[in-house]
């Protein structure tokens, strides 16, 4: 929401973190079930959710600091974007890490048909949005975070 | 570190906003400045000091234990 000022008002409370980021991967588990419409159609919803949390998150005042221009940040901001784009790094290169070991663990295995690993093209992009999701949400996510600490 | 920005502020008759604006700062800066949740850089310091037409100690005052 935008005030009369011009800001940016809606808050993002942690529950909504949580939200955003839970909702994706579970509603993915419901959509496998596709053959029951009700657990289905909860998996869309799910999904639906988790996108609908990211847009209000850019919504939110936090999204300014973890992405406008360098330029248009003041010295608080630029010193809080930089941090959260040191953890935002070290959350997604230590995710990317443990990825390729889990593939590399199941293309080693004697038992491949107990690794679960993308066999079409509509498993790999449930895969892809959501890595997608997480990469372009991570560094405001970090910020709306810790407000209590930072707001 | 403490500070007195919020009563030369309420002096002038500024809002937040309006200080912010003439210190090319965000609100939120402000806000985190007079909360004692952001330490100023020095340059930042001196503007706020020149501002209020007082020296950048009037305006931020160290905790004692930190006085060296």
């Amino acid at each position: 929401m935008i005030t009369a000022t011009g800001e940016r008002s809606a808050s993002f409370p942690r529950w909504m973190i949580l939200a955003m980021y839970g909702a994706y991967p579970a509603g993915l588990l419901l959509l496998e079930a596709r053959d029951r419409l009700p657990a289905a159609v909860a998996g869309l919803a799910l999904v639906t959710l988790s996108f609908v949390l990211a847009f209000r998150l850019w919504r939110s005042p936090w999204w300014r600091p973890g992405n406008a221009p360098e330029a248009e940040l003041d010295e608080r901001e630029r010193a809080l974007r930089n941090r959260a784009y040191q953890r935002a790094y070290m959350i997604l290169a230590t995710g990317a890490l443990l990825a390729l070991t889990y593939v590399q663990l199941a293309f080693d295995s004697d038992d491949r048909l107990r690794w679960w690993l993308p066999a079409s093209y509509e498993e790999a992009s449930r895969l892809f949005w959501g890595a997608f999701l997480v990469a372009i949400t991570l560094p405001a996510a970090l910020l709306a975070w810790d407000r209590e600490r930072f707001g | 570190m403490d500070t007195r920005l919020p009563e030369l502020r309420a002096e002038r008759g500024w809002s937040q906003s309006e200080l912010a604006e003439r210190l090319g700062v965000s609100r939120q800066t402000v806000n985190a400045i007079e909360g004692g949740r952001w330490d100023p850089s020095l340059p930042l310091a001196i503007r706020i000091a020149r501002l209020f037409g007082h020296p950048v100690e009037a305006i931020f005052l160290m905790p004692p234990e930190d006085q060296a």
